[in-house]
């Protein structure tokens, strides 16, 4: 569904340049959830933004459903994908209703019969009709990420972006969100990418993961392999052995 | 003072906000003691775990409320104390590390002096003295080049090594007791252990109480020796961190459940149902 191959992003010029994005290459198969996993400044969100059409400057190929998709995007491409970002506190617009969200991306695809697919989207994703009139700071967090979620979905998409989709929210709201998403995503047979420095979360969800650092690919993986701890790359076996909690005999303090 | 005797005591704290509907509690009556040990505090957002953490500094919003049956940091009552004499106790006797570096550190201010500032206020000592003690301390935070970093910036150092100059800079003063509101939330977790493994050491080999206080369930439980799980302004359950994964109460356990694992791969996640009881039900006696 997806094909990713040699992508490359640089943010600033001469010697200030920043390589964000070393020649990545990956595939998504239809219908499957790849993760996209490391610590901050490692490139994910940067691949992701590349993907989603936000990012313009970058260089390689990337191909959508089998066609190869240029920096800038029309309308039907995000028809097709649609994107969740990291803070519900922050993506819904604070003077508009839920309403007002969800018909939005309806109005500019020029899509008819709204208020039906309102409801129907609401049902989804598990809110009911009373939050229809609602403004953003009426809801919790995780109902908030959960008209994030539906603002994606309403327009059908085949593709959802995610980027660090439960990572503001509470663990017991989190658990909600991510059985959310999992049951939307078996019931349509959407392709994800999802973004997200927890490897407990994307053993949930995916797959298959890359694990990125400074820009590089460093291995992928699949989620059978990431649950049993059969990584190949060094740097994998810290992360894992990072997650898994605070073990003083495991740090050693003598680099900086 | 024997090394057993508490380090502070507190009971029965509350801290509520006044409305026009009436008063709204966000820590309602708790009783908790420590010692020269880590000391967890967990609980989801709204909690009232922060608000626990500032009460005892009073350093609470303005409007906020609180009041106290008794609360005592070593032989000194902190409850009778009054504003300027809080000054004598915040940053000298108990120290605050907060979440993000970023935002807790002077940008305008090289940071070895914004150390060697914190020296100095509690403590009679030339400017020379002051900045050796704060090489020091930076070397102790396991800083490789201390000089270097002396002299840098804020913006120019890494959120890792930000949150080891909080820490150089709440430990100078020497205090009992350090209160440690999600000190590495906002930190990768490979640069969050070496944080705490930094904390974990000064605080063992200096003999200070550590409060940490966390949303995060498996840091605590592998990091403190005793968790206080708060629910709705209150302490609904306490136990020794490693026998955290045996806890009794239904929202610790519901907590533990909702949690992803890594082992556990695709498995449905269990979703926390919130019993109305657990409000009001009564707090376990203190172990």
């Amino acid at each position: 569904m997806i094909e990713v191959s040699q992508l490359r992003v640089a943010f600033g010029a001469d010697e200030t340049q920043t390589i964000a994005v070393d020649d990545v290459s990956f595939t998504i198969p239809e219908a499957t959830v790849y993760g996209l996993v490391g610590e901050s400044g490692c490139g994910k969100t940067t691949i992701l933004r590349c993907l989603c059409g936000l990012n313009r400057q970058w260089s390689g190929t990337i191909r959508v459903n089998g066609k190869p998709v240029g920096p800038l995007r029309d309308l039907a491409f995000y028809r097709m994908a649609q994107m969740v970002f990291q803070d519900p506190y922050g993506s819904l617009h604070p003077r508009h209703t839920v309403n007002t969200i969800l018909s939005e991306p309806l109005l500019v695809h020029g899509i008819p019969d709204i208020g039906a697919r309102v409801s129907r989207v609401l049902a989804q994703v598990g809110l009911g009709e009373s939050f229809r009139f609602r403004y953003p700071h009426q809801l919790s967090g995780g109902q908030r990420q959960r008209v994030a979620i539906a603002r994606a979905l309403i327009l059908e998409p085949r593709i959802l972006f995610l980027d660090e989709p439960t990572s503001a929210l509470d663990v017991s709201v989190q658990a909600e969100v991510l059985n959310l998403i999992r049951d939307i995503q078996v019931e349509q047979g959407l392709t994800c990418v999802l973004v997200s420095h927890d490897l407990a979360v994307v053993a949930n969800l995916c797959n298959r993961l890359a694990v990125m650092n400074q820009g590089k690919l460093v291995e992928e993986l699949s989620v059978a392999d990431l649950m049993s701890g059969r990584a190949r790359s060094g740097y994998t076996q810290r992360l894992i052995a990072a997650s898994a909690g605070y073990d003083r005999a495991l740090v050693s303090l003598d680099s900086d | 003072m024997t090394s057993n005797s508490p380090i502070l005591t507190v009971e029965d704290l509350r801290v509520g906000f006044p409305t026009p509907r009436g008063t709204v509690e966000a820590v309602r009556g708790i009783s908790f003691a420590i010692g020269r040990n880590k000391v967890g505090i967990v609980g989801e957002s709204g909690s009232g775990k922060s608000m626990t953490g500032r009460a005892i500094l009073k350093l609470l919003p303005g409007g906020a409320t609180s009041t106290v049956k008794s609360m005592k940091l070593g032989d000194t009552d902190l409850a009778s104390l009054s504003e300027s004499e809080m000054l004598g106790i915040r940053g000298k006797r108990i120290s605050m590390i907060l979440q993000d570096p970023k935002y807790s550190l002077n940008p305008v201010m090289r940071v070895g002096h914004q150390i060697a500032e914190a020296f100095r206020v509690h403590h009679r000592a030339s400017r020379a003295e002051a900045e050796e003690r704060a090489l020091e301390m930076l070397a102790a935070v396991r800083i490789r080049d201390p000089r270097r970093v002396f002299s840098l910036y804020p913006h120019e150092v890494s959120g890792g090594m930000g949150q080891r100059i909080m820490i150089a800079m709440m430990l100078i003063p020497e205090p009992e007791l350090i209160i440690a509101d999600e000190p590495t939330s906002a930190l990768d977790v490979t640069v969050r252990l070496q944080v705490l493994a930094i904390l974990d050491d000064l605080v063992t080999t200096r003999g200070i109480g550590l409060m940490f206080i966390s949303h995060d369930l498996n840091l605590v439980s592998s990091f403190c020796d005793e968790v206080l799980i708060m629910y709705a302004g209150r302490i609904v359950e306490r136990c020794p961190a490693a026998e955290l994964h045996q806890a009794k109460h239904p929202y610790t356990r519901g907590l533990l459940a909702s949690l992803p694992r890594l082992e556990d791969g695709h498995k449905r996640l269990r979703v926390l149902e919130r019993d109305p009881s657990w409000r009001d039900e009564p707090i376990p006696a203190e172990a």
